[in-house]
């Protein structure tokens, strides 16, 4: 089976219906996305799935295969952090930081779906994910300071 | 085994295990080897050929390399930054110039201070300690210094990773003196500097790791990987203590990857290749389960206990004549809690590979010491032959120091004689025990003129410390004669003694700070087929509760100000006072109303050395309990970091409301009925209060802080919810609480 992951061309042998979380994980060798719940419930397995948040642990590798695949490790690079990395590393956002390949990748969306998310817009979007710690209100600001809007905006009428 | 370690990377891509795979290159593996000492051990980051070692924990090389041996577990408190910061303070370079690697279970890194990780203790335990640490280093590099130029020491300063001659020019970095230093006597008391001259501690310095942990390449226990490992996923038994009599296999071993179906005495694993595999097999394993334990329900214990005589109960704190003063109007309320589960976001996992008497074991933990025990004991080598290694811990809060998931990898291991990862299903990490203590705690009180004149407090739970593992809290010295006399009478032994037992059941409510003249504590243990274990703030996650619940309830009995009636009681307990003040003045307590059907409670405890005072604003809409905002006022002594603090306090109130409000588990039939997301609630971004905090900054030395702000959220939620519509919530979680009343008015939700 062909993949399109990060950019690259990936070979893989298992059968269609393997959640492409293990595949990343254990074929690819891409472990920053992460095992949480096993039932779309946590979010920790988020990638982007042709620039759409997916929950990584409950698509079946045969549906996405030559759809392009984004990961943690292609969101940005130790090199080139994205906006809402550095905005992360910023705001000391992370504390265990196991939820936040996940965290990173929903905001990710959310930011190319709206720009200048409003808090409904945050809150409509991040409650799929769920951080343990309780780093919600850095990730808030976070994606504030990268979209340069203040907490308790207006919607942005977007929809 | 000195090969020097690879080339120089960033602290995160640091290969701080040697056998792991590092991202898709090729394999290191390296064999174990037996060190001077009959210790199993492998090469660290730290052997590097012509380096000043003046201790275990801290490493200097010719090349101004500094490496520091973290001996605490990485669990999202930020301890990595600030031990960092502590070394940095005393060594006199940047924090983020320092390479810090996770110690492995060595003994020479229990020098300092327990090789463990808990009771909010790290900052704590390593404030002198680790500084003077770091200090012998400084001293030794200005004193080879001296040597060098032949000047006094005395003349001498360090900065910025060298050293300075005060008068002159001449300077050299530390990786110049390090053949010099090696030399120079290690002093025996290393002067460590005043508060005044601190430059580092009490900065907001930003965490170390966060760029490992948004680039998703921080290697957590689950991402870890070595050469020929399989994967294994384990059947648990369906209800606590049961032991497999009989189970099939036949269609899972002939599945694709499958390398075995091992029956262990935890459950059955299913062992293959791949994870997906694993999975895919024990599906359909069948197994016959032996029905020891019954049908254990936690709505029965709960019956049981509020009709419990409390025949066994121990008198735990017993002042003035409780008897006599418990007269004129006496107020009575009962209080309960749940069994919780911790359920870190990393399901609990462990890697482990067994070869002849030797164990090598890869997992988040809270203490490596406990796991070599364990592992030791179950498979039966020597303490020694268990080397351990700590990655990061994808969260924790207690759960990490049992070592459940490591035993099950390590007899799968000795099974199928090749690493194996056990990976446990987030339903296996909600239902496999160690959890929160159910309680429940019946108070009682005597007000005379709006003055508490007597108190009681009669608290039954499970004892925490009988479910620990005494063998493996011992240290190694202990030999093991005595090791396993004190193991086999270990329940006895705590049974009888009231003081070791009643520790973490009644802090918080047998050392609250309110002055009472005649007060009686008193604890009841009881047992369950769960096993108990310490869930972050331990006893403060239900005491506090309880205490702060019933000193409001006086409050409204006395017809005094929540906030006022504490004061009365605290007159005597300055820091007490302090934290109470700082947050009913930010909370505009008393002063700035809100909106109608908005109330607010209030709580101050003392925990872990730290003092916490909240106030939390809740409304209850369309029967849920909502939470708007919280303030919290924290006195932890010298906050070495205050924005990690703050983050601290930010994660204590959402993971005490998370608590509060949903978190139960609960048995019927023995089964816990609780096993994902979905049926144990998490708070999540939208139901987050917005969090304003105030870190009082006082002269002492640190407390913790990992946990104390975790305990009185739960109360001051309680309160602001009676503030807010007048129902007294004494049950948690509360929102079921509210729910059985609402049921009880006959007002369905709207």
């Amino acid at each position: 089976m062909k993949l399109k992951v990060n950019g690259e061309d990936r070979d893989v042998d298992v059968p269609a219906d393997v959640p492409l979380l293990w595949v990343l994980r254990e074929e690819l060798g891409l472990t920053g996305t992460k095992f949480g719940c096993g039932r779309a419930l946590c979010g920790a397995c988020t990638v982007h799935v042709d620039g759409a948040a997916r929950r990584s642990c409950v698509v079946a590798v045969g549906d996405v295969a030559g759809q392009a695949i984004t990961t943690i490790e292609g969101l940005g690079s130790d090199e080139k952090l994205h906006p809402l990395q550095a905005a992360w590393v910023e705001h000391n956002v992370p504390q265990c930081g196991y939820c936040q390949p996940g965290q990173l990748m929903m905001a990710a969306a959310l930011v190319r779906k709206h720009p200048q998310p409003s808090d409904a817009q945050i809150d409509a979007v991040m409650s799929g994910s769920i951080c343990r710690c309780g780093t919600y209100p850095r990730i808030r600001k976070a994606i504030h300071a990268v979209a340069g809007t203040p907490t308790g905006a207006p919607e942005s009428g977007e929809s | 085994m000195s090969e020097p370690q690879a080339k120089r990377k960033g602290v995160g891509r640091r290969r701080f295990l040697l056998t792991m795979l590092a991202g898709t290159g090729a394999l290191v593996v390296c064999g174990a080897v037996r060190g001077g000492a009959e210790q199993l051990s492998r090469a660290e980051p730290s052997d590097i050929d012509g380096a000043f070692k003046p201790n275990a924990f801290i490493t200097i090389t010719p090349d101004n390399r500094v490496l520091f041996a973290l001996t605490k577990a990485e669990m999202g408190q930020g301890v990595m930054t600030g031990m960092a910061m502590l070394v940095a303070e005393e060594l006199e370079v940047a924090v983020d110039s320092i390479e810090v690697f996770f110690a492995d279970s060595l003994p020479k890194y229990s020098a300092i201070d327990t090789h463990g990780t808990g009771g909010s203790a790290s900052i704590v335990g390593g404030f002198v300690s680790l500084r003077q640490v770091a200090a012998a280093a400084r001293t030794m590099l200005i004193a080879a210094a001296a040597q060098k130029w032949g000047v006094a020491a005395s003349d001498l300063r360090a900065e910025q990773g060298r050293v300075v001659e005060a008068a002159g020019t001449r300077s050299a970095a530390y990786g110049e003196l390090v053949d010099l230093a090696r030399d120079q006597e290690v002093p025996q008391e290393p002067v460590i500097k005043q508060r005044e001259d601190f430059a580092v501690i009490g900065k907001p310095v930003p965490r170390i790791d966060s760029r490992v942990k948004v680039t998703g390449t921080a290697e957590f226990g689950i991402d870890l990987r070595v050469a020929n490992m399989t994967r294994a996923v384990m059947i648990h038994p369906p209800r606590p203590g049961e032991t497999v009599i009989s189970f099939d296999a036949a269609e899972a071993k002939g599945m694709a990857g499958v390398i075995d179906v091992v029956q262990t005495p935890r459950g059955v694993g299913v062992v293959a290749e791949k994870y997906w595999q694993a999975q895919r097999a024990a599906a359909s394993v069948t197994v016959e389960w032996s029905t020891t334990v019954g049908d254990f329900s936690t709505e029965v214990l709960r019956a049981e206990l509020e009709a419990s005589k409390r025949a066994n109960a121990r008198v735990v704190r017993d002042d003035g004549d409780v008897d006599t003063a418990m007269s004129g109007t006496v107020i009575e309320a009962v209080y309960e809690a749940p069994f919780l589960a911790h359920a870190p976001m990393e399901p609990l996992n462990a890697l482990a590979h067994v070869v002849d008497d030797t164990c090598e074991i890869w997992a988040g933990n809270q203490g490596p010491g406990l796991l070599q025990e364990a592992v030791a004991r179950a498979l039966d080598i020597k303490r020694t032959n268990v080397l351990v290694h700590t990655p990061y811990l994808g969260g924790s809060f207690g759960r990490r120091s049992h070592p459940d998931a490591v035993l099950e990898a390590a007899w799968l291991s000795k099974a199928v004689g090749r690493p194996v990862q056990v990976i446990w299903s987030r339903e296996n990490d909600t239902r496999a025990g160690y959890y929160r203590p159910q309680c429940h705690t019946r108070m009682r009180a005597a007000l005379v003129d709006g003055t508490v004149t007597a108190m009681t407090a009669d608290a039954q739970s499970q004892s925490i410390m009988a479910d620990l593992d005494m063998g493996a809290l011992m240290p190694v010295a202990i030999p093991p004669r005595i090791r396993k006399w004190v193991m086999g009478n270990a329940s006895r032994l705590i049974a009888s003694n009231a003081v070791l037992a009643d520790v973490l059941a009644t802090e918080g409510i047998s050392n609250h700070g309110y002055a009472v003249a005649n007060q009686r504590v008193t604890y009841t243990p009881f047992a369950t087929p769960f096993k108990c274990s310490w869930w972050r703030s331990v006893g403060h996650s239900f005491n506090g509760f309880i205490v702060e619940s019933f000193i409001d309830e006086l409050a409204h009995m006395a017809e005094e100000d929540p906030v006022a009636f504490r004061r009365g009681m605290l007159a005597e307990r300055p820091r007490w006072l302090a934290v109470l003040n700082a947050v009913a003045e930010m909370s505009g307590w008393g002063k700035t109303e809100l909106a109608e059907g908005t109330g607010r409670g209030v709580a101050v405890v003392e925990a872990f050395g730290s003092f916490a005072a909240q106030v939390v604003e809740a409304r209850v809409e369309h029967g849920e309990i909502k939470v708007d905002r919280v303030f919290c006022a924290l006195d932890c002594g010298i906050a070495v970091n205050p924005d990690l603090v703050a983050a601290q306090i930010e994660g204590s109130v959402i993971f005490g409301l998370t608590a509060a409000l949903w978190g139960e588990i609960t048995a019927q039939q023995g089964r816990v009925q609780q096993g994902n997301f979905d049926t144990y609630r998490m708070m999540r971004m939208h139901e987050s209060p917005e969090i304003q905090i105030e870190l009082l900054d006082g002269p002492h030395e640190p407390g913790g802080v990992g946990e104390p702000a975790v305990a009185p959220v739960a109360g001051a939620l309680a309160n602001a919810v009676y503030a807010a519509v007048g129902v007294r919530l004494r049950r948690m979680p509360l929102q079921r609480a509210y729910d059985e009343w609402s049921a009880r008015q006959g007002t369905p939700k709207a």
